[in-house]
């Protein structure tokens, strides 16, 4: 597994867009796409944490000027600032890439996230043309294909599918025979997809796509999309099309990932396992630095210790997990 | 102004002195945030700082509290990480030798169960070149026996000061205290009494939040300790409190903590009594805080015509209705 060695930073990044996929709101995934001046590489698996404050101009203390603005600035603000104070959020909010144009002076990195709270729903009101001071490219231990593996089968559920469509473009890129790709969600609103992407599919028109989704259209990826209501593609759970995508695999050359829930992570995993196949999977937890130092997004990592088990941490150890060292069981 | 020209403007003295430890400036971070020293130095030159504040340390290792560890709060953070660490054999000889390439006074955080096991971790500390001083966490509301107990009680506190400070030869002792008390100032001089040669304040504050739809407190443990924006004032009152009727009186430098975000809050603490500030949860909102809040604070400086940044400590003004 390789450990990185690049250097990270703070970047400040342009928004070239960021919208929601489908309707607006809570129940919405979004896609917002980051250029930075400079060549970053970034590898599948790797996230980035976005700063969430106030933009700069409110960001200065403003204990001199507060009493010279006039009182009918003032009364808007302070309308304003109500619901900002409300919802003003604090930690930076991490995101995994989903996916990587680089070049030599610019690099766009696309992400889809979902407005879970204070943090991004800051970011979703971002407009294009802003920035955003952003952290990364952050993880340690990350996605990769073992020697003799040519088949691999992707499961995501909601925003556990950017980091698969990352990894399953980086796979195409280097060698790889086949690749399903899997995604679930409740319903059709809570998929990671753009509204109109199976007309796009049908009458071939990529280009009018987000770069990130255009993966879907590769001749040698499978791919499927179920909804446990029913609404858009197969009726039911995600891991139904896993697993009878196993029904023709091949041990040694097949490859599990998985990225999403807790409890379709452990299902995939227990799936796997009983079909003796190799499976990673991507983790989250709530974290604070993203790099190592406070200690707080532990998950239980099965080790020889006393216990079983030894706390690790996603951001340094992780975000990307061997599935059989990880204590499912919460 | 830019971050890297700090050092080429020398008009003002930013330097501070702590209990004849000098920091080139008054910042510093504060225990728990950046690990053991190595894992900022990517994001942030942590050289620059005046020092330096490793998380708890403790005698054996310990693993920690389950998952989630941080639940944000409006303005504030929650956590109940619980002394996470690699125990104080293991740091001694993998985390410091490398903290000490950072070339500033490093200051240890030391946690314990019983007053044995905080001497003996502090003895053991005593006997590092590496180390400017050790912090006694008395205060830290995450564990289940809990040295919080001996933050919250003047005799108790005072007991485990004195028995510390007879292991504690040639580093400087730094207490850290919780505002979890009635009278913060009891406690300060209890401390002091027993032989603190510098006070750092304060601590986070008890704190518990509630997901209301399932109606778990979403910390394992239920409590948490708060830091962040939220408890600034706390902070600053604390601290005007403590150098007021304590720590001013008999020249114990404190440290000032508590959500300090900008370079208008270092200074807010400054005033209060604070000889140096430790920077906390904004790290993990902008690693480079430390460094903007620097420039921001020489700027005020200049704008007050002070020519030393120490000439500021403690100089506010009393309340006008005393």
């Amino acid at each position: 597994m390789g450990e990185l060695k690049i250097p990270k930073k703070t970047y400040q990044a342009t928004i070239l867009e960021n919208y929601a996929l489908r309707l607006p709101g809570k129940l919405s995934n979004y896609l917002i796409r980051l250029r930075f001046d400079e060549k970053i590489i970034c590898n599948p698996g790797q996230f980035f944490k976005f700063n969430v404050e106030p933009t700069r101009e409110q960001e200065k203390p403003r204990l001199i000027t507060v009493n010279e603005e006039n009182e009918t600035s003032q009364m808007s603000d302070s309308k304003a600032g109500v619901d900002f104070a409300v919802q003003q959020p604090l930690i930076a909010r991490p995101f995994s890439i989903g996916h990587a144009e680089v070049q030599e002076n610019t690099t766009i990195l696309t992400f889809i996230y979902k407005i879970f709270g204070a943090g991004s729903l800051h970011i979703s009101k971002l407009q294009q043309g802003e920035t955003i001071k952003v952290l990364g490219p952050l993880g340690g231990n990350l996605f990769y294909l073992p020697k003799g593996k040519t088949r691999a089968i992707m499961v995501a559920g909601g925003v556990g599918f950017p980091p698969l469509t990352f990894l399953a473009d980086s796979l195409l890129k280097k060698s790889i025979d086949s690749i399903d790709l899997f995604v679930g969600a409740t319903s059709s609103l809570g998929l990671p997809l753009p509204k109109n992407l199976s007309q796009q599919l049908r009458s071939n028109t990529l280009s009018d796509l987000s770069p990130i989704f255009r993966v879907i259209a590769d001749p040698k990826v499978n791919f499927g999309i179920a909804t446990d209501d029913g609404s858009e593609g197969h009726p039911g759970l995600v891991t139904d099309l896993f697993e009878r995508a196993l029904a023709d695999s091949d041990p040694e050359k097949t490859m599990i990932y998985t990225c999403g829930p807790w409890p379709m992570m452990a299902k995939v995993a227990r799936i796997a396992g009983e079909h003796g196949l190799n499976c990673q999977a991507c983790l989250e937890e709530m974290m604070g630095c993203g790099i190592g130092a406070c200690q707080s997004c532990v998950v239980r990592i099965k080790s020889n210790s006393e216990q079983g088990w030894n706390y690790q941490l996603v951001c340094r150890d992780g975000p990307v997990f061997d599935a059989d060292d990880v204590l499912w069981e919460k | 102004m830019n971050i890297d020209q700090i050092e080429h403007k020398t008009e003002i003295d930013m330097s501070v002195e702590l209990a004849g430890i000098r920091m080139k400036n008054p910042i510093l971070t504060a225990s728990g945030i950046c690990g053991y020293g190595l894992e900022y130095l990517p994001y942030l030159d942590l050289g620059k700082m005046g020092a330096f504040t490793t998380k708890s340390i403790t005698l054996e290792p310990r693993d920690g509290n389950p998952a989630p560890r941080m639940a944000e709060t409006r303005a504030g953070l929650l956590n109940s990480i619980g002394l996470a660490n690699v125990g104080v054999d293991k740091f001694i000889v993998e985390k410091l030798p490398q903290a000490r390439r950072l070339d500033i006074p490093i200051f240890v955080n030391v946690a314990g169960r019983t007053v044995e096991e905080y001497c003996e971790v502090a003895s053991r500390l005593d006997e590092q070149d590496a180390i400017a001083g050790l912090e006694l966490n008395i205060s830290c509301p995450n564990v289940a026996c809990g040295a919080l107990e001996f933050g919250v009680d003047a005799d108790q506190a005072g007991m485990l000061v004195s028995a510390v400070r007879k292991v504690v030869k040639k580093r400087k002792l730094i207490v850290k205290l919780t505002p979890n008390v009635t009278d913060i100032s009891d406690l300060a001089r209890a401390v002091v009494d027993a032989g603190a040669d510098i006070l750092s304040l304060i601590n986070t504050l008890r704190g518990m939040t509630i997901n209301i739809e399932n109606r778990h407190p979403i910390l394992p443990r239920g409590v948490g300790g708060l830091s962040g924006p939220a408890v600034k004032p706390v902070a600053v009152y604390c601290i005007w409190k403590v150098y007021n009727e304590v720590a001013g009186k008999q020249n114990i430098p404190i440290i000032g903590i508590g959500g300090v975000q900008y370079w208008s809050d270092a200074i807010e603490l400054m005033l209060a009594g604070a000889t140096a500030v430790a920077m906390g949860t904004v790290m993990y909102v902008n690693p480079q805080a430390p460094l903007e809040a620097l420039v921001g604070m020489e700027d005020y400086c200049r704008r007050h015509k002070v020519d030393r940044i120490a000439d500021i400590i403690g100089t506010a003004e009393p309340p006008r209705a005393i």
